[in-house]
């Protein structure tokens, strides 16, 4: 056998669509070198990539073209109100006059994967955003709450840092909403140092109309916790896209959500945690309630480094289906290269079992109030889990205002 | 012989010179070396093809050149250099063959003698040029009657498409289209092997059929297709491959299999894969890229697919059940071992379009070495599907901290009504069972095999009796030098 001839080429087909990026212009001039530089790279990935369509791997199941094509002409603004009590949010558009290295450094890191064309955005028209930098050893006892509103047009892309130094503790609660149709893309990075803690809960309750893709990269060292949240149940589409690197040992890293989506409400969560180091544990659990024609997607996935032994990782998805017309698509992935671990997955979809209705309608119960008990059950019980009480009080609120609409 | 076919005949031996610039003979016995559109003639002359079954190769053919390579699989190889292969070889005449067991590379034949294997069918295996003027002959032909008496058409697809071309015509493409994919279509152009079964209405086939009994076609070829279709009410069984390892130099294989079940019918189809690995180092072994889909067609039809698979530098197989009918009901069953360099990106598809249809997936896999494997499969309920059922396992087993075990399924439920389960685990032998185990004196690699085959016991069981015991030694035997 001989060893290279001509071997036969085949035609490659691009994952990518440049063409969609036609919309976006580049932005005006000015502000630091920095700033120009991490505007020109973003903006370049984006030209090259176009926004993702289902050809991409990780976008099989979310189509998001339809509904953002007429936004990125102009960028928008969105209102942004915060309840902290200790003066802890700091204005990133602020900062930028004289912005700290860590900061500059922070916000120029490039994505972890290459199909992130929405960060990119983000990067092409960075100009505003929160920061909140907990010192080492501060613990924050009182929730830092912020409101996002968006306005019917709008297209905003803000980007949010969160840092916690050693030892510090935070909550964050981030409401979204808004009226008419707006499109919300933002970039989060999360830095919970040694032995920190971070909660980070987001109840997502955009208009019916608008459009919710939010990127978020937590970065947790040694014996760090990022317990990460978010009830779903607005947006006429929502990407919650969460990487987190667990990059000391024995850090923890929760992420959860409910979603509950009715009407032909699209709602995508796609995880990804990394164990780069021995010792550290990571649940995942998600619900989802769909109702008339809603779209549920749960994508996750557990990447376990060469070496991150004693890994203890798991990951759970059930989805309800209420009705014919309702959709759910679940991918739920494991990859290993270590050998000394313990990680699973379990991933189930049905409807409300007939057993525990008839429980109920054997006792009296109407049947509305036993479907809406047996949902409130099972939503239930991932927001038991959460740490903070008063944001278990507030899920479950809103769960119950929507059983009721 | 037709007029057709000895016309192409005619215009194949016109050519006479190839771009490559061989002079072709068409009395040869191997065709030149690489792919063209001569080629596939070549080799549909060759098979005496009627028209209609060439121009179909010729499509595929086409096809072939137009598709992409799919690079979704996680397996890592060099690109493929599909001028460097021959596409048609005429079976290993007795010159070429070795003319004794000693002249067979020792270490096939320890494994002949691990696995238990008589001497006579060592040397059948091993290619080795005796006449097999003995016992099974006798036992094929008595075979072969008993079935013929049954209305059971057993052959090899050539002399199918000779003999049945109706039936061949009729469902060779309906499951797997020759446009399915690029492996699918290079085998469409080019297969020149394997099985054909019919089960005529009513009939239970009454022993298990392996190509193994169709000793005339000893040289299972590279680019098999097989197609089984069991009639209203049927049953079948089919075992392919063979626990020993085969003796076979060519790297690239491309099979198709097509399963078809009408009406009540079951068909059972049980691989054991070993085909070469390659060496420790992860020097040549086999490409073994492979499409396999079943069609439960009618009501109450059932396939199940067992597969052992322990061979092949790169595995790419997906066997795959489209329920259509109402009530059927698709089972996968498999253990996949990958040792030293070995990928292997395996799984399943349950495709639920009728109502009430069931699916089972039961996939156990040991990575071991530096070796890669990923559990890739789908699930998918249509809306139409009301009151489907799936149940999904997936385990993998790491032993080693070089190597990589993956999963990654697809769970696509598009019906209320329809319910879904998955579960999946990662994990290594644990160490108190590894432990209990050499306490009472057992070795620690015969250790590791006991562990490893009550791992597998699920899938195992699901194997017809012919297969079991030695699948179960094979597993201790892939796993060799893991440990330790």
């Amino acid at each position: 056998m001989s060893a290279s001839k001509n071997i036969m080429k085949f035609p490659k087909k691009s994952r990518y669509k440049p063409e969609t990026a036609d919309v976006f212009v580049p932005m005006e001039e000015g502000g630091a070198d920095w700033l120009r530089a991490l505007r020109k790279s973003g903006f370049d990935e984006l030209k090259e990539q176009g926004l993702p369509t289902p050809k991409l791997e990780r976008w099989k199941y979310t189509n998001l073209l339809p509904l953002v094509k007429n936004f990125g002409a102009e960028l928008g603004a969105s209102d942004v109100v915060y309840e902290d009590p200790d003066k802890l949010v700091q204005n990133m558009g602020v900062l930028f006059e004289d912005a700290p290295r860590w900061l500059i450094d922070v916000l120029s890191q490039a994505p972890v994967r290459d199909d992130m064309a929405l960060w990119h955005l983000c990067n092409a028209y960075i100009r505003d955003g929160v920061v909140i930098d907990v010192p080492a050893g501060e613990i924050v006892d009182k929730p830092v709450e912020i409101t996002i509103t968006g306005h019917d047009g709008a297209f905003f892309v803000p980007r949010t840092v969160f840092r916690l130094g050693e030892g510090a503790e935070l909550t964050v609660i981030e409401f979204h909403k808004g009226e008419g149709r707006y499109w919300n893309n933002r970039v989060t990075n999360v830095i919970v140092g040694p032995n920190a803690r971070m909660r980070h809960y987001r109840i997502q309750e955009n208009s019916a109309d608008a459009v919710y893709t939010q990127n978020t990269h937590v970065q947790i060292e040694r014996d760090g916790t990022y317990e990460g949240f978010t009830l779903a149940a607005g947006a006429a589409l929502s990407r919650n896209q969460i990487h987190a690197e667990l990059s000391g040992s024995n850090a923890t890293c929760d992420v959860s959500g409910i979603n509950i989506l009715r009407g032909s409400q699209h709602g995508d969560t796609t995880l990804e945690i990394e164990h780069k180091a021995p010792h550290c544990t990571s649940h995942q659990f998600i619900r989802s309630v769909l109702g008339d024609q809603a779209h549920g997607v749960f994508q996750g996935k557990v990447y376990v480094s060469r070496g991150a032994d004693k890994t203890d990782a798991d990951q759970l998805s059930n989805a309800l289906l209420l009705s014919e017309g309702a959709e759910m698509d679940t991918k739920p992935e494991l990859e290993i290269y270590a050998e000394d671990v313990k990680c699973s997955h379990g991933a189930t979809t049905g409807k409300l079992e007939d057993e525990s209705l008839f429980y109920l309608r054997s006792r009296g119960v109407p049947e509305d109030q036993a479907r809406a008990l047996l949902i409130e059950a099972f939503v239930d019980e991932v927001a038991d889990k959460l740490g903070d009480e008063a944001v278990r009080e507030i899920v479950r609120k809103r769960v119950e205002i929507w059983l009721k609409k | 012989m037709s007029n057709i076919s000895d016309d192409t005949i005619e215009q194949v031996q016109n050519l006479k010179t190839y771009e490559a610039g061989f002079v072709t003979d068409i009395e040869s016995d191997k065709a030149p070396q690489g792919l063209s559109e001569e080629i596939v003639r070549f080799i549909s002359a060759k098979k005496n093809d009627p028209d209609w079954l060439l121009e179909w190769r010729l499509k595929a053919y086409e096809r072939w050149l137009k598709m992409p390579e799919p690079d979704w699989a996680k397996l890592d190889y060099p690109e493929i250099d599909y001028q460097d292969y021959y596409y048609y070889a005429a079976p290993k005449t007795a010159g070429d063959a070795p003319k004794s067991l000693d002249e067979v590379d020792p270490k096939l034949l320890e494994t002949y003698e691990k696995l238990g294997i008589p001497l006579r069918e060592q040397e059948m295996l091993a290619g080795v040029a005796v006449d097999y003027v003995f016992d099974s002959v006798s036992v094929a032909t008595t075979f072969k009657k008993s079935l013929e008496e049954k209305g059971i058409i057993f052959c090899s697809i050539s002399e199918a498409v000779q003999n049945h071309p109706d039936l061949v015509r009729k469902y060779m493409g309906s499951v797997v289209p020759y446009h399915d994919n690029k492996h699918a279509c290079l085998n469409s152009a080019v297969f020149t092997d394997g099985s054909f079964v019919y089960i005529p209405e009513g009939v239970r086939c009454p022993m298990e059929l392996s190509t193994y009994f169709r000793i005339n076609e000893l040289n299972t070829g590279q680019f098999e297709r097989t197609l089984i279709i069991a009639d209203k009410g049927a049953y079948v069984s089919y075992l392919e491959g063979c626990t020993a390892p085969m003796r076979d130099t060519r790297q690239l294989h491309a099979a198709v299999v097509e399963l078809i079940a009408h009406e009540d019918a079951e068909i059972k189809y049980s691989t054991v894969q070993n085909w070469y690995p390659g060496d420790e180092e992860g020097k040549g072994g086999i490409y073994n890229f492979v499409t396999k889909r079943g069609l439960c067609e009618g009501k109450n039809a059932k396939i199940s697919w067992t597969q052992v698979e322990t061979g092949s530098a790169i595995t790419w197989k997906y066997p795959s059940c489209v329920l259509k009918g109402d009530n059927s009901v698709g089972e996968f069953y498999s253990v996949a071992i990958t040792n030293n360099y070995q990928q292997a990106d395996t799984g399943t598809k349950m495709i639920h379009i009728g109502k009430n249809t069931k699916s089972r997936i039961i996939s156990k896999g040991i990575s071991a070495g530096h070796a890669d494997q990923t559990y890739r499969g789908v699930v998918k309920i249509m809306p139409n599907a009301t009151g489907a059922r799936n149940y999904t396992q997936c385990d993998s087993l790491l032993i080693g901290n070089l190597c990589g075990a993956h999963t990654v399924p697809y769970i696509e439920s598009r019906n209320p009504d329809a319910q879904l389960e998955h579960e999946a685990t990662t994990s290594k032998i644990s160490d108190d069972q590894l432990f209990y185990a050499r306490q009472r004196g057992i070795g620690e690699e015969e250790a590791v095999a006991l562990i490893v085959n009550g791992f597998c016991r699920d899938v195992m069981q699901h194997l017809p009796m012919e297969f079991a015991v030695e699948a179960q030694k094979l597993v201790g035997i892939s796993l060799e030098g893991s440990v330790g």
